[in-house]
């Protein structure tokens, strides 16, 4: 009677690896309004250190900015058969950016950034079908990345910086008795436990550090035309933490003849003594596992149409083909490793994005990002209802002093929707879910 | 902004929008929609019958044929039921009158498989009838005396009385068959009258069913009698032995060892044969000894029989429970069903008085087409007769227009 504790841990990692689904790249508020295409063209706010290293040779003087952005999600799943819908709990997040960055010679520029690529979090009612799944999950991490650039000519600069990573993350979900293990191979549920049986609530909570690179380059073709481009590494996240289990009453009592004992048998009290016992397989204890999360690059291109327009457009991919498996490994020895199958693949993300100089103190911009999904159709679930998503960006900044800037975007996210499934040990995908989520970002930039 | 770049960002935007509409869709179908909103949630109380059992076993291939799976197929409504791997628990009968007697997939009567993993995992079990089960077990599973538990009690509801499984549908809609083994049990066991349920007991029981089973959601159901033990083809009249002794049914003999005592004569001609029943557990084996040589004798006094004090006693019981289901059932505005008239009504012959035993026919269908290998529970024909019957009075009480099974 094991393998269910195990589940607890295989809703963990795919949260925090969802770039996806829980990437934010929404990281400066200026970059936001351009839909995030400027990877040859970074804003001027700092920003480049995350999106093109290389952007701060371009940069002259010294930036310090702040930013906020706000993020409230909603979504829902509808089942297949009856049709019931359920909505996710509602949230909002807020995420902030700091970048400072200076010009230290001609050919040499410095930065150092604070920003949350991955956050976010899903949070269903306890009476979801999909609690077993996962019923609140919640990740943060935080990115601290020294950067610098050097410019080799004037038509082309190369950038790299260092991320140090902290990661944590919290998950909640209800455990089935019916899929707890009563034998090797056998499960209760074939035993006759009613499917959906709550007999335990598990909370885990791990967090963990990593280092990774990011560089960039980006070429001048002409006057109009430049080029660009980043690559973050491939970096490693080793999570170690606790799982915490509390058992919810049953009220089952298995009658006389009962296959497990053959006589009355108070379901409740039997789980006390053999499985929420000390050294039993859902003692509390500690937990741990290595995530790798895998290299994402991106290029682009920025126009300039005239002196007060111009266009961009990247591409970014995430090679989330890494991500095949993940390995939970527990202290107590009563609770075997989990292994989950996950089978991601390379996600592609495509964004084009403009800004109008109307006035000297107004600048406008707008955007719009296309990105397919990296989870593949058997593993969309509460966790993580992934899709391939449109989102839709206006943005505005504003020139408030000769050093203080301010900016100012919202973007409509629009998910695709997506057949998925309640339960990871379910072959068939069992109903659609939605999603969809408002973000407003704020900033200010303090030049001099 | 020029002209055509106006005209390239336009483009660039209907490409994105159709993008942006490429959205997945449910999967529901048509036959997923309820034809009435009567049945938008139907379940099933039962015993041995109504969760499908046939030829002395029970497995997802018995299950399917059951009369609930039937009725809620017309009623398009979804069902759910608690499937157990091939070849059951216990295996059905292949081969009923060989020795040793067979079983599906070469199993024993010992052979239990467990609950087949369904995916996705069913909300809840529609069919919550269990084998064995008394009008007691509805509501209780755990009274050692009253209760009757076996591990298919578990393996079909896992700690959950039929009620509570019942609740958890939720149903607007429901039949209940329940009864049966109150008495057939007790005809089943030579007539032992000892273990029928007290009529006083069993009205007791039954309220407590349908006083739980009533919500603000239920919109109807239907009762259905208890059967009727002279029906059933596991039971042979002793002066059926007798006439195949005597020549009088052409083309049945017995062998010469196999003698049929006086006392199972025809009542008109002096003996007590029309109102004692032989269970075929008991007297086939007689005629098999007979046939390997052996000598013996058919009384009609066998304690292994039932006794027509017996069979009066039995008699009496179901119709004191019919009775009481019926009105019952008009009390509380359910509809009632008798199935006893609808087995009376098969073309004569089609229950046979007694069972084949040689040749073919006693492996296919030795009690006739009507009932499986067990001589006690019905086939896949009856099954669909006892719904396209209940779909009769369903329409008639509530005037819901639910197709016949063709």
């Amino acid at each position: 009677m094991r393998g269910t504790a195990l589940v607890l841990a295989a809703g963990l990692l795919p949260a925090v690896l969802g770039a996806q689904g829980f990437g934010v790249y929404e990281l400066s508020t200026c970059t936001m309004g351009r839909g995030g295409a400027v990877a040859a063209s970074p804003c001027a706010d700092g920003s480049a250190v995350f999106f093109n290293p290389a952007g701060l040779s371009a940069l002259s003087g010294t930036h310090i900015s702040v930013g906020l952005t706000t993020i409230t999600p909603s979504g829902g799943f509808t089942d297949d058969i009856f049709q019931q819908h359920t909505d996710m709990t509602s949230q909002t997040f807020v995420i902030p950016n700091v970048f400072i960055t200076r010009r230290m010679s001609d050919k040499i520029g410095v930065g150092i950034g604070l920003f949350v690529p991955y956050g976010l979090g899903t949070k269903w009612p306890t009476t979801f079908a999909g609690r077993f799944a996962g019923y609140d999950t919640e990740v943060k991490t935080f990115y601290i990345q020294p950067t610098v650039s050097y410019q080799v000519t004037p038509r082309l600069s190369f950038g790299l910086g260092i991320d140090y990573i902290h990661a944590s993350v919290a998950l909640h979900q209800r455990l089935d008795l019916s899929t707890f293990a009563a034998a090797p191979g056998i499960t209760l549920g074939q035993l006759g436990i009613p499917a959906g049986t709550d007999f335990g609530n598990a909370d885990l909570s791990a967090s963990g550090n990593g280092i990774a690179f990011n560089g960039g380059i980006t070429f001048k073709v002409n006057d109009q035309l430049t080029l660009g481009g980043h690559f973050m590494t491939k970096k490693t996240i080793h999570f170690s933490g606790n799982a915490n289990f509390q058992q919810l009453p049953t009220g089952l009592v298995l009658p006389a003849s009962n296959p497990i004992t053959g006589t009355v048998l108070p379901i409740d009290q039997f789980l006390t003594n053999t499985v929420f016992n000390t050294g039993g397989p859902l003692a509390n204890g500690p937990a741990t596992t290595d995530v790798v999360l895998p290299d994402q690059g991106t290029i682009g291109l920025d126009y300039k149409f005239t002196d007060k327009w111009h266009v961009s457009a990247d591409y970014q991919q995430v090679v989330w083909g890494w991500f095949q498996t993940l390995q939970v490994n527990f202290q107590n020895p009563a609770t075997p490793p989990l292994v989950s199958n996950e089978y991601y693949r390379d996600s592609n993300g495509f964004r084009v994005g403009t800004e109008y100089q109307y006035s000297p103190r107004f600048t406008l911009r707008g955007g719009y990002v296309y990105n397919s999904a990296a989870a593949p159709d058997e593993t969309v679930t509460p966790r993580l209802p992934e899709g391939s998503r449109n989102s839709f960006i206006v943005g505005v900044g504003v020139q408030l002093t000769s050093a203080l800037h301010g900016d100012a975007t919202y973007m409509y996210l629009q998910q695709n929707d997506r057949r998925g499934r309640v339960s990871e040990s379910s072959t068939v995908n069992t109903g659609l879910y939605t999603f969809k989520a408002s973000l407003f970002g704020a900033g200010l930039s303090y030049s001099f | 902004m020029t002209r055509s770049t106006t005209r390239l960002m336009a483009a660039l935007g209907i490409v994105l929008g159709a993008a942006a509409c490429n959205n997945d869709e449910l999967f529901h179908n048509s036959t997923q929609d309820p034809v009435n909103p009567l049945f938008t949630r139907y379940a099933s109380m039962g015993n041995s019958i109504t969760s499908g059992f046939q030829s002395g076993g029970i497995n997802d291939s018995t299950q399917i044929q059951a009369y609930p799976v039937l009725l809620a197929k017309q009623m398009h409504t979804p069902f759910w039921q608690p499937l157990l791997n091939r070849p059951g628990c216990t295996p059905p009968i292949v081969a009923v009158f060989a020795n040793p007697r067979t079983y599906v997939g070469g199993a024993t009567a010992t052979t239990c498989a467990l609950r087949e993993t369904q995916t996705p995992a069913p909300p809840y079990i529609n069919d919550v009838a269990v084998p064995g089960a008394y009008a007691f077990s509805v509501t209780n599973n755990l009274d050692p005396n009253q209760s009757h538990a076996n591990p298919l009690t578990t393996f079909f509801l896992g700690g959950l009385t039929q009620m509570q499984m019942l609740k958890r549908v939720n149903p607007t809609f429901f039949t209940a068959w329940v009864g049966n083994n109150d008495v057939l049990n007790a005809a089943t066991s030579g007539g032992d009258t000892t273990l029928i349920t007290d009529t006083t007991a069993f009205k007791a029981s039954y309220t407590a069913m349908l006083d739980s089973v009533a919500s603000p959601t239920l919109k109807g159901g239907v009762l259905i009698g208890v059967a009727n033990v002279t029906l059933l083809p596991f039971f042979s009249k002793g002066s059926t032995y007798f006439a195949i002794k005597a020549g009088l049914v052409p083309g049945a003999a017995f062998p010469p060892g196999f003698i049929v005592g006086p006392n199972c004569a025809p009542n008109a001609l002096g003996g007590s044969g029309d109102s004692v029943l032989v269970p075929f557990p008991f007297g086939i084996p007689l005629v098999g000894a007979a046939a390997a040589g052996a000598v013996d004798t058919l009384k009609c006094t066998e304690t292994a029989t039932v006794q027509p004090a017996e069979l009066r006693r039995l008699a009496a019981t179901v119709t004191t429970y019919n009775t009481f289901i019926q009105a019952q059932a008009t009390a509380r505005g359910y509809a009632y069903f008798d199935a006893n008239a609808l087995f009376a009504a098969v073309p004569p012959g089609s229950i046979p008085p007694f069972p084949t035993i040689s040749g073919a026919a006693s492996v296919t269908a030795p009690f006739g087409n009507y009932f499986t290998r067990d001589g006690f529970h019905p086939s896949g024909l009856s099954h669909k007769l006892v719904a396209n019957g209940l779909i009769q009075v369903i329409n008639a009480k509530y005037g819901t227009a639910l197709a016949a099974i063709p």
